[in-house]
């Protein structure tokens, strides 16, 4: 372990490394602050950037990027109501209630803390854990990763808000998507249209670009409220009282440990830790009235778990190669553009990378202490810009992005038709993050599953021979009937009042 | 009792994009379970995503009355518009044009955009483009190239 570290250390410390951590971090925050462009735009757009760097230089930035944002969220949750990541939205119930107050520095200060501590230990559980999983999956053959990614694409598609059926459609659209273009086995292309551009394959870059850059564009236009010009936050008003450190304590400990817990979860995600976190911190209260009042507590306790959580997200990543969230998704995709499979054997094969990364954490962790409590006043002067400014610079950087990829302005259209696609299904309720991880997953999935079901001869029964495969598809099995049960509840309650 | 219109084209819309996937990926090998052809995975998705959008309908019928949802019309046109406009200005002139052109029309689909507004942005994208883009990062990318 300590040799790891200090090769972790090692990585990690190059002038290079730090420069592009803070790059990231600094973005990251950038983004994260502004309401209505998330991580997952960003780190698209800087995808195509990250493939001039060495994969160790490129993921860092990338993390930073994913991390960074969800420190920045807070800020326009608490001084506008309106949160800059969707993880952030818990921030609001009582951040924004302290920021008409008069307590907006300090509720700023305590959604900084409790990031650090929460993304502190996310990390430490990032280093002992995610080790421990890879010895434990490294007996893994194609069955056993069929069983995991389906039980994380249906856990994926549970998460959703609104109805669970809309979620597996995405994720089934997802699949069919990430099945476009030479298949690997045979050289037969699937679903191009006929289109030269396709024969590879959709561009990841594209479809999230698409799916969540120009489509959350075109629904945030004539929607978007920015800060009145005479609003600032002064370092000396962000000092919470003796009352209120005393009481963010256990709050920021238990929130660390929740978004730890759902972080790791394939699927699961940033925003639920942070719903559970706030629940939690209103159950064991003494006094729940308080809360949606400005109870410091409910902001210590979500900022704390989603940031715990966007740290442990990288455990099922790294070391399982399934995403847990979108973001994580476009990571990996990252990942496999530099001819890297993260699986088991990737922490073994590359400490490098792995170790590199996870110092990497402490030093953007360290950053954005600094990033967002000195040097607060740069951010919320940041939410002062106009939407008619921003977006259509975030349109022209996605053109030139998408263009960068391979020189080639029919990328630049699949972003026009993603985005169309994407505008229509948001409108209908369906939220994209699970197309993106079932694009991902897709043709791992399918490969697999054909690797599996040759050695099986053919027979699905066979596969359930074996236990960690049997145990997986089980458990997949229970999340698919408790949509059914929820489907089926739903109908029936609305049909009675209705 | 009452139809949610906007569950019902939700479904629809899934069904016909699986029913669409469906005709295409039955050309294809289906092969056996044991030796999976190229058409044997697209298959079982483009139904399963048929069965759900199916399923959506379904529940949509029979819950509460709900009515489509509004399309933002102008915002969503104008940005198509821009997409093009960018795609073909770098085409025939290079990334300064691109974005000159991508800015002046993305800008009319905000009702709050002033002409000072896109002046100001038409001055200091491409600037700021031109320093990241072909300066800092050296990619090659035809800033003003006219191929017409």
């Amino acid at each position: 372990m300590l040799d790891n570290v200090l090769l972790g250390l090692q990585t990690a410390f190059t002038l290079e490394n730090i420069m592009y951590c803070f790059g990231g971090v600094f973005l990251g925050t950038f983004i994260g602050v502004l309401p209505g462009i998330g991580s997952l735009a960003a780190v698209s757009m800087l995808l195509p950037l990250s493939f001039y760097l060495d994969p160790t230089t490129a993921l860092v930035m990338l993390a930073g990027v994913y991390y960074g944002a969800e420190y920045g969220g807070s800020t326009a949750s608490i001084l506008l109501n309106l949160p800059g990541t969707p993880s952030s939205a818990v921030t609001c119930l009582d951040g924004y209630p302290m920021a008409m107050a008069g307590r907006a520095g300090v509720a700023l200060f305590i959604t900084t803390i409790a990031s650090f501590v929460g993304g502190s230990i996310g990390i430490v559980m990032l280093m002992l854990f995610a080790p421990l999983l890879a010895s434990f999956a490294l007996s893994f053959g194609p069955s056993e990763y069929f069983a995991l990614m389906t039980l994380g694409l249906i856990a994926a598609a549970g998460v959703v808000q609104g109805s669970p059926l809309k979620g597996l459609a995405m994720v089934l659209l997802g699949l069919l998507l990430g099945a476009v273009g030479a298949d690997v086995n045979t050289g037969e292309t699937r679903l191009t249209f006929g289109l030269l551009g396709l024969y590879d394959g959709i561009s990841l870059v594209a479809l999230a670009m698409g799916l969540f850059g120009v489509a959350e564009i075109i629904s945030s236009i004539n929607t978007h409220k920015s800060a009145s010009k005479d609003m600032s936050v002064r370092l000396s008003s962000m000092m919470p009282s003796a009352e209120e450190r005393r009481k963010i304590g256990l709050p920021m400990l238990r929130g660390a440990g929740i978004g730890s817990f759902f972080g790791a979860l394939p699927g699961a995600g940033q925003s639920i830790a942070a719903f559970i976190g706030y629940a939690v911190e209103k159950r064991v209260s003494k006094d729940p009235s308080r809360f949606g009042k400005g109870a410091p507590e409910g902001i210590a306790s979500p900022e704390a778990a989603n940031n715990a959580a966007v740290q442990a997200a990288f455990i099922p990543t790294l070391t399982l190669g399934i995403p847990g969230s979108a973001t994580m998704a476009l990571m990996l995709g990252a990942l496999l553009i530099h001819g890297i499979t993260p699986g088991p054997g990737l922490i073994a094969e590359r400490p490098d990378i792995f170790w590199g990364l996870t110092m990497s954490f402490w030093i953007g962790n360290i950053i954005l202490l600094i990033l967002n409590i000195p040097l607060i006043g740069i951010w919320v002067s940041l939410l002062k810009i106009r939407y008619n400014y921003l977006y259509p610079t975030i349109l022209c950087l996605i053109c030139i992005g998408v263009y960068t990829l391979n020189y080639s302005l029919f990328e630049v259209g699949l972003v026009l038709v993603f985005g169309a696609l994407g505008y229509f299904m948001r409108l209908f309720g369906f939220e994209p993050a699970p197309v993106l991880i079932g694009f991902v997953l897709g043709p791992m999935l399918e490969e697999n599953l054909r690797r599996a079901m040759l050695l099986a001869r053919g027979d699905f029964m066979l596969l359930l021979e074996r236990p960690i495969t049997a145990v997986l598809l089980a458990i997949s099995a229970i999340l698919l009937i408790r949509i059914a049960v929820r489907i089926v509840g739903n109908a029936r309650r609305s049909s009675v009042s209705g | 009792m009452s139809i949610n219109r906007k569950e019902v084209a939700a479904g629809l819309l899934i069904l016909l994009i699986g029913l669409a996937a469906l005709l295409i990926v039955t050309d294809y090998n289906i092969g056996t379970a044991r030796r999976m052809g190229p058409g044997y995975f697209p298959l079982i998705m483009s139904g399963l995503l048929s069965v759900v959008g199916a399923l959506i309908m379904v529940a949509g019928i029979k819950s509460e009355a709900k009515s489509l949802p509004n399309v933002s019309w102008r915002p969503m046109v104008v940005i198509f518009i821009s997409l093009a406009g960018f795609m073909l200005a770098m085409f025939l002139g290079g990334l300064l044009p691109a974005i000159v052109l991508t800015i002046a029309i993305s800008s009319m689909a905000d009702k709050n955009s002033t002409w000072k507004d896109v002046a100001i942005l038409t001055a200091l994208v491409p600037l700021a483009a031109w320093l990241i883009f072909n300066q800092g990062l050296s990619l090659p990318i035809p800033f003003l190239e006219w191929r017409f």
